[in-house]
């Protein structure tokens, strides 16, 4: 990357598609942070207060982190 | 001294009963709290009277929840009506083509990260209704807030240092659906607890005041022959 030919090239490959490749991969980033923040939440509003639901919201919970999981590897595998 | 009377071995001699087990007494005793809140409140969407199962973590042994409230649930229409677009909008997308400009395997991913999004909007929106959550209880008043759904705050004040209850109502759908808020003035470190958009304001902060009384009568009580 020393060499400044490098970068050009890099500049050549640089298309609108590969920014919205970067920026869908970002997405699915934050969307598994902000599961992962939720689960931890759930966890600790349960202790605060007993619910018998909480299994449930955390099956849920982590159903929704395996679709961005999921959502991230679609990004991930875009050409 | 010869024995004036003698018990044959199978008379069997009874045990005087004791005065409690003669009166038919109710076995549990209501408590004041419960009654004040059984005669004035009925369970409502967002609103559970006297729910027995409901625990909390600083919970003492002889305190009972009387009330858990949680905001109106009609408050939730935005976030319900938000994700209800979403989802209808994705068939929508493919039907009418308004993915067609992005490239074939694009297309899939931008509708899966659309569903994705619109399932946080959905998620956030309800934990954040569930876990806002305002105790009354027969010792103590509290209020848990989760704000954006990373802070959350924990306010409580002891029923007795409850000093001043009203109630604010406003806005069309307040008024339709008689939610509000309840803010309660206390002598603790932090002057106000707020129950935020929760239905039956009124009915509510009358409790709490009846409540209140009820908790300085009995304080005296204990004070005279404690």
């Amino acid at each position: 990357m020393d060499n400044p030919q490098n970068w050009l090239k890099l500049f050549q490959d640089f298309s609108f598609w590969s920014v919205w490749r970067v920026f869908l991969l970002v997405y699915f980033l934050g969307y598994l942070i902000f599961n992962f923040i939720l689960s931890r939440q759930i966890t600790l509003m349960s202790q605060l207060f007993e619910t018998n639901l909480k299994g449930l919201l955390k099956i849920f919970n982590w159903l929704l982190f395996g679709l961005g999981v999921l959502g991230f590897l679609m990004a991930l595998t875009l050409g | 001294m010869p024995d004036l009377y003698t018990a044959s071995p199978n008379t069997k001699v009874e045990a005087p009963q004791k005065e409690e087990e003669k009166k038919p007494i109710a076995k549990v005793r209501v408590s004041p709290f419960k009654k004040i809140v059984s005669q004035n409140l009925s369970p409502k969407w967002g609103l559970a009277v006297n729910p027995g199962r409901i625990k909390f973590a600083s919970q003492e042994k002889d305190e009972e929840v009387l009330l858990l409230i949680r905001r109106h649930p009609i408050t939730n229409l935005p976030w319900v009506l938000t994700f209800v677009l979403m989802i209808f909008a994705l068939p929508a997308a493919f039907r009418f083509q308004w993915l067609a400009p992005l490239p074939s395997n694009f297309q899939m991913v931008v509708a899966f990260a659309w569903l994705s999004l619109a399932l946080a909007i959905f998620w956030g929106g309800f934990l954040s209704w569930f876990f806002n959550v305002n105790i009354v209880s027969s010792r103590r008043v509290i209020d848990i807030d989760f704000y954006n759904l990373i802070y959350r705050e924990v306010t409580d004040a002891e029923v007795e240092k409850i000093q001043d209850v009203t109630h604010k109502m406003g806005g069309i759908f307040g008024l339709i659906f008689n939610y509000g808020d309840v803010v309660i003035q206390t002598a603790g470190t932090k002057p106000e607890i707020e129950f935020l958009k929760v239905p039956r304001p009124a009915q509510i902060a009358a409790v709490l005041r009846q409540i209140r009384e009820e908790a300085e009568k009995i304080e005296k009580l204990n004070g005279i022959y404690g």
